[in-house]
């Protein structure tokens, strides 16, 4: 019967047309809060009623997205050639009972304008996020949380949705009716319909308590399910953890209490232009030594004193309070990470080591608590967990963003590992296994869409991503169009020439190998020297007939090569002259410092296989070895000539590599840390446990054009896509590459042309072969050294 | 123009900063791109003052100072202010003037270390 109507009201709407005129736009580029996700949608329309979505849902015959308050970050709410449908206008009030404690809206009202009708009636939203800004449908499509104790997810309280299906059928839905499509799409951002109602749980407004404290973040977990989960009095809670160490936590919870208020208002005030809280993110963000000012400056004070206030005040944050004076050059986004709470001190180590290792100016990371979800398909509380909100600034630039994806795709990396998952209403960056990964009822949720909506009418970037019921692939590209492709084409020449630079990590790594076992007085210093212009004279009677001459390259290895030199000479005759000395009188035992300066050497040679030699940290270096080695101690004599002669070498070497960098960056810029490759037969999921690497085309021929890593990564992710079958045709538009092995001096190759061969000086009967390779032949050559257990030491990624 | 510049002080204030350092590094600003700044700081602050320590003795001394030098005092001290000692000094009292160099140095490391001691 309710269909029926529903189809009169439909016709009666058709015959006036289709929606009334005054609720169209024409089209229009539509973004979200960060400003990065500019989508051009072929027309928005702000609907007023039910009628006008069923009525635009089912006349519109291409795509359809929907939008709400637009805070989710990665064009969750578009699509390009979409009609999106602009719920702010659709914002009532349908129903409220006080005695129900029960309240219906339409989808497209404000968290705070439901907030400003309950308030009256000393009522609360049992569950929503901490903004008040954001729309309940869009709340409703990312199933979000809040900071409330004992809740979960959004859906823990709501009663009852309508919805409008693809096909334009109105459907109430709840967990006891059509619950397969209450709990798809909740949490299903948009793909099986519009959420035009919403039925939600009330709770009482209370005044609460603020109660804060720091404590080591060892020490959280316990607290947490000591004094906070377990403790009917605890409304809110949250803890922030301090960046950059990451060992500290400020736990906040709001109680329960009788006291008077002392703030004043029962919701935050409306219309604040917050300079205060920005000026704060901005110091935070932008200063020197911001993070550290927040811990020990801004929130000591922000925390100070007896805050009491109502829960209703707490839960009506604006959004404005983080929005930055200008976001031209960098944005703040967000992303979140949930962790089974057995688990959290086995996550956080983890996202501090990727968030400092990848340099990410991280503004907050606070945590949260969520028990678990019901049964919505797309979970993401599958059991407890902690929740990990991790607020930061970005560039906007396009190398910003590749930098994003690969920190972000570790992190997920990382929350998976540990048995947890990522939120979906940010940055679209994780590959497609970590999306099903995280949310293994995706194929559910997939099937289900196919069937409510085959046409695939509702779409946007999140499921244009992951949800490919009938992808096509572009036509082929000449190999014209490639070499057009910025970037594509480098100087073949280049795969010959960087050896010799190579040659300073592997005789750095000859050097940390040797110490872990031996004495530096051993070591080859001056072989080493005669090695390194050894390959520079190999590689350049290798290139000087066939390659114009590169000036500013043999400028830069005369440079390296001079101070190569002049190092190993110093400590040459150093270690051979007092070294040596002070090994006798240590009796060949090693001090803290030996195996100080052992370890360093190898951190140097991991470090620099994937950075630049000057962006190493002697510095760092020299205040640890005086942070951490003994003063006394048995040894002494060659305890503190080690001391003193690692002390020297580390603060030279900090001086000399700081000056190297500043004219490194003046002469050169940044180095591409991408290159590109065309491919064949890759493996079904080519992105699996590969953050670095990066679809950029696909063609119809089967080949694809890839997004490789540089430098170490390049051989190693080659060495992982040859093993499972890729095929190279050419690699940074080349069609040659060399490639170096270690293998037994007797060895003589068959599989390649061998340009140049030398022996590795601290390891008798092994030698470096240096294999001029066809890329066309690469994954034959690959093999077959493998196959005779020879280390493929690198391919020259030009 | 010379500012003159008592460098018994300059010292003291070089190991004034290497203790406030170690004591910054251990507490406050451990951890991640705060301990970089850090390091940048203190080694643009320790380089300043070797040079007005540089400055003073050469004036102390009469000795003129190229370009070349200060630059060279200012981003690579540990090899250019013992060519600067042995310049000025001659062979004997500039191998001297060294070794203070290294003791001042390792007095410097001392001084940040016990900066670090938390109890």
């Amino acid at each position: 019967m309710a269909r029926l109507m529903m189809r009169g009201l439909l016709l009666v709407a058709l015959l006036i047309g289709p929606w009334p005129a005054a609720a169209q736009e024409q089209p229009a580029i539509v973004n979200d809060v960060t400003q990065i996700n500019p989508i051009k949608v072929d027309r928005i329309l702000k609907p007023k009623s039910i009628e006008e979505v069923v009525a635009a849902v089912q006349a519109h015959p291409g795509l359809v997205s929907i939008g709400g308050g637009r805070f989710s970050m990665g064009g969750q709410t578009a699509t390009e050639r979409a009609l999106q449908l602009d719920m702010r206008e659709f914002d009532k009030v349908v129903a409220f009972s006080k005695e129900a404690r029960e309240i219906t809206v339409q989808s497209g009202i404000t968290w705070r304008k439901i907030q400003e009708h309950i308030d009256p009636h000393e009522l609360s939203l049992q569950i929503m996020q901490t903004y008040a800004n954001f729309t309940v449908g869009g709340s409703l499509s990312v199933n979000v949380h809040g900071r409330y104790v004992g809740q979960g997810p959004l859906v823990l309280s709501v009663r009852s949705i309508r919805i409008v299906l693809a096909d334009g059928t109105l459907l109430k839905a709840s967990p006891a009716e059509n619950r397969e499509i209450f709990y798809s799409a909740i949490g299903g951002y948009g793909a099986m319909g519009v959420i035009v109602e919403a039925t939600l749980a009330l709770a009482d407004n209370l005044r609460v308590e603020r109660k804060s404290q720091l404590m080591p973040l060892a020490a959280y977990k316990e607290h947490f399910f000591k004094h906070v989960r377990t403790n009917p009095g605890v409304v809110f809670h949250n803890a922030d953890i301090y960046p950059e160490a990451y060992d500290t936590v400020r736990a906040t919870s709001y109680l329960k209490t009788d006291k008077p208020p002392t703030v004043g208002h029962r919701l935050m005030p409306k219309d604040q232009d917050y300079w205060l809280e920005r000026s704060a993110y901005s110091v935070i963000s932008e200063w020197p030594f911001g993070k550290a000012i927040r811990q020990f400056v801004i929130d000591p004070v922000v925390f100070r004193g007896e805050r009491v206030e109502w829960r209703n005040y707490e839960a009506s944050y604006d959004v404005r309070e983080l929005e930055p004076a200008s976001r031209a050059q960098s944005t703040f986004v967000l992303q979140e990470y949930f962790i089974p709470v057995d688990r959290l001190e086995e996550f956080v180590p983890k996202m501090a080591e990727i968030l400092n290792r990848r340099r990410v100016n991280v503004i907050n990371v606070s945590i949260r608590h969520a028990i678990q979800d019901p049964g919505t398909l797309l979970a993401w509380a599958r059991s407890e967990v902690f929740a990990f909100v991790l607020y930061y600034k970005q560039g906007i630039a396009e190398a910003d963003r590749k930098a994003v994806g690969v920190w972000t795709r570790e992190l997920v990396d990382a929350a998976i590992g540990t048995g947890g998952s990522y939120y979906l209403p940010y940055q679209i960056h994780p590959t497609d296994r970590q999306f099903h990964a995280a949310y293994p009822n995706a194929k559910a949720f997939f099937e289900l869409k196919q069937k409510l909506d085959p046409g695939n009418k509702f779409r946007n970037k999140l499921w244009d991503a992951y949800y490919k019921p009938a992808a096509g692939k572009p036509l082929r590209v000449p190999a014209a169009e490639l070499a057009k492709i910025e970037g594509y084409k480098r100087d073949e020449a280049q795969t010959y020439l960087t050896l010799p630079e190579w040659y300073l990590v592997y005789s750095p790594d000859e050097y940390a190998g040797y110490l872990k076992t031996n004495e530096p007085s051993g070591f080859p210093y001056f072989g080493s020297i005669g090695q390194f212009w050894g390959y520079y004279g190999d590689v350049y009677g290798a290139t000087r007939d066939k390659y114009p001459f590169n000036w500013g390259y043999h400028v830069m290895v005369f440079v390296i090569g001079s101070s190569y030199t002049v190092e190993n000479a110093l400590k040459g005759v150093y270690e051979n002259v007092v070294g040596r000395l002070s090994e006798w009188f240590s009796g060949g035992r090693r001090t803290q410092e030996d195996d100080f300066g052992a370890r360093v050497a190898q951190d140097y040679v991991d470090f620099i296989r994937v950075e630049p030699w000057y962006e190493y940290s002697f510095a760092r270096e020299l205040k640890r070895l005086w942070r951490e080695t003994g003063l006394l101690g048995p040894n002494l004599l060659r305890k503190w000539e080690r001391k003193l002669i690692l002390s020297l070498e580390y603060a030279a070497k900090a001086q000399y590599a700081m000056l190297i960098k500043l004219a490194t960056k003046a002469a050169y810029g940044d180095a591409d840390s991408e290159m590109l490759a065309l491919v064949r037969n890759l493996p079904e999921d080519p992105l699996r446990n590969e953050p670095a690497l990066k679809i950029v085309r696909e063609f119809d021929d089967g080949s694809t054009l890839l997004s490789l890593p540089r430098y170490e990564e390049f051989r190693d992710v080659v060495l992982r896509l040859i093993k499972k079958g890729a095929r190279f045709s050419e690699i940074a538009g080349n069609k040659e590459i060399l490639v170096t092995a270690i293998v037994p001096a007797a060895w003589q190759s068959e599989l390649a042309p061998v340009l140049f061969e030398r022996p590795i000086l601290t390891k008798a009967g092994s030698k470096r072969a240096a294999l001029k390779v066809p890329v066309e032949r690469l994954h034959e050559v690959i093999a077959q050294l493998q196959e005779r257990n020879f280390e493929v030491e690198h391919i020259y990624d030009y | 123009m010379n500012l003159a510049v008592n460098k018994t002080l300059v010292l003291g204030l070089l190991f004034i900063l290497a203790l406030v350092m170690g004591w910054l590094d251990a507490g406050p600003l451990r951890g991640g791109q705060q301990e970089a700044t850090l390091l940048g700081i203190h080694a643009t602050l320790s380089a300043v003052l070797v040079f007005l320590w540089f400055r003073q003795d050469a004036f102390e001394r009469g000795y003129r100072t190229s370009l070349g030098l200060k630059a060279g005092v200012l981003l690579l001290s540990v090899l250019a202010l013992p060519w600067y000692f042995y310049r000025s000094r001659g062979a004997a009292r500039g191998t001297l003037a060294v070794a203070w160099l290294v003791a001042a140095f390792v007095v410097a490391m001392l001084a940040y270390r016990v900066g670090t001691w938390r109890g």
